[in-house]
Formats: structure tokens, C-alpha cells, sequence
């Protein structure tokens, strides 16, 4: 069992969490347990030396501000809460280029979380996850 | 822009570096606070640091991207599901 800390101590804050690629790239990513998928911003995923072009497809994704198109790619390894992905495909959104210029650089979604038992404390600002 | 390997503390960066985006190498990282690193690149233009940033990372085990400010109020979710 994994406890990772977070701090919601201001209005502003949300849930972060600290996240790799390739275990080199790090990167915060919003814990989002609204979102189906992972996202991450392309300008993050290019700068962990994937090309933009590869993509795996197109995908609607609804949104608060309405519906966007995202590409997908597949990470060859993401960590995030001491969990471990290989292969795992993920949303990719330019948020730069939408205005969205965030100290995060996306959202991790319930997919990825989906074989594990984790809780949330909020009150001790704490993630406890079973890997 | 620096590029030596000194490890600048994230308080010094600030100073130096007000409101930039900063590539670091081998950062230091508490919780999900960016302590320091080294400087890679530093640029407004975070697009600038991720696309002239990714060349530079040669050599360090780990890389990250921090702010040298505070972009709280900036946050935004709301990505919710696919259709």
C-alpha cells in the first residue's frame, strides 16, 4: 500500500499527482475522477520525444466548455501513483493553443486507475493506493 | 538562457526567472513541488521551452517543466468523457 500526499489547502487547488514518461519526463497531472481518460497536453507529450504525427486516431471528447477533438497516442510507459502502464493509450489536446496554460499538463482518468483499490482523504489530503 | 549544471533552488529561480517556464535537469521534487534543478532553458512561451527544451535533455536522468510563479488561479478542468 502506497500513501502519496496532496495539498488542497486554497480555493484554486485540485488534486495534484505527480506522473513519468519513459520514468524521465515528469510531469503534475489533475486527479480527475470525472474524466473516462487520460489526457496530457501535446506540447508535453512532443517534449517527451514522441512525434505528433503518429497519432492513433481522432476521438469527441465532451468537455464544461463543450466538445473537443483529441488525438490518442500510446505511451510506451507512464507512471502515476506508483502505478505502472506500458502501452497505454492516452489523449493528447494542444492546451496551449486553447488558452489553457495550467501549472499541471493534463488529467489522469479513471482508465488508468481501474484495476487498483485507491481512496481519497481528503481530509488528510492523502491518496492511499494498493499497487 | 543558463546552461551550466548548477542546481538553482526553485526560491532563486523565481528571482531570476519571474513568471517563465523553466526546463530543469535531475529535478528535486517533494511531494508534487518542484524544489530546483538544473536550467536547461527558460523561456515565457512554455511551447517554446517543450519544443526547443526537448533537444536539451541529453545526459540527465530526469527532466520536468516548472513554473516560476503562480498559475493557481490559471487552472482549468472540466475534460470529461469520450462520446
Amino acid at each position: 500500500m502506497t500513501v502519496l500526499t496532496f495539498d488542497l489547502s486554497t480555493a484554486e487547488d485540485v488534486i495534484i499527482v505527480n506522473a513519468s514518461i519513459q520514468e524521465k519526463y515528469k510531469l503534475k497531472l489533475a486527479l480527475d475522477t470525472a474524466a473516462t481518460h487520460t489526457t496530457i497536453d501535446s506540447n508535453v507529450l512532443y517534449f517527451s520525444g514522441y512525434d505528433l504525427k503518429n497519432s492513433e486516431g481522432e476521438h469527441e471528447i465532451e468537455t464544461s466548455n463543450g466538445i473537443i477533438i483529441v488525438e490518442t497516442f500510446i505511451v510506451e510507459k507512464l507512471e502515476c501513483l506508483r502505478i505502472i502502464k506500458e502501452n497505454f493509450e492516452v489523449q493528447v489536446y494542444d492546451f496551449l493553443a486553447h488558452g489553457i496554460t495550467s501549472d499541471y499538463e493534463g488529467v489522469i482518468g479513471l482508465k488508468f486507475l481501474r484495476e487498483h483499490k485507491f481512496c481519497i482523504d481528503i481530509e488528510k489530503g492523502e491518496i492511499i493506493v494498493e499497487v | 538562457m543558463i546552461l551550466n549544471n548548477t542546481f538553482i533552488d526553485i526560491d532563486r529561480l523565481k528571482k531570476l526567472y519571474p513568471n517563465e517556464w523553466i526546463l530543469l535537469g535531475n529535478p528535486e521534487i517533494k511531494n508534487t513541488s518542484v524544489l530546483g534543478g538544473v536550467v536547461l532553458y527558460h523561456s515565457k512561451d512554455k511551447k517554446e521551452v517543450c519544443y526547443i527544451g526537448r533537444d536539451k535533455t541529453a545526459g540527465y536522468t530526469s527532466v520536468t517543466i516548472a513554473f516560476a510563479g503562480d498559475l493557481k488561479k490559471h487552472r482549468q478542468t472540466g475534460i470529461l468523457r469520450r462520446i
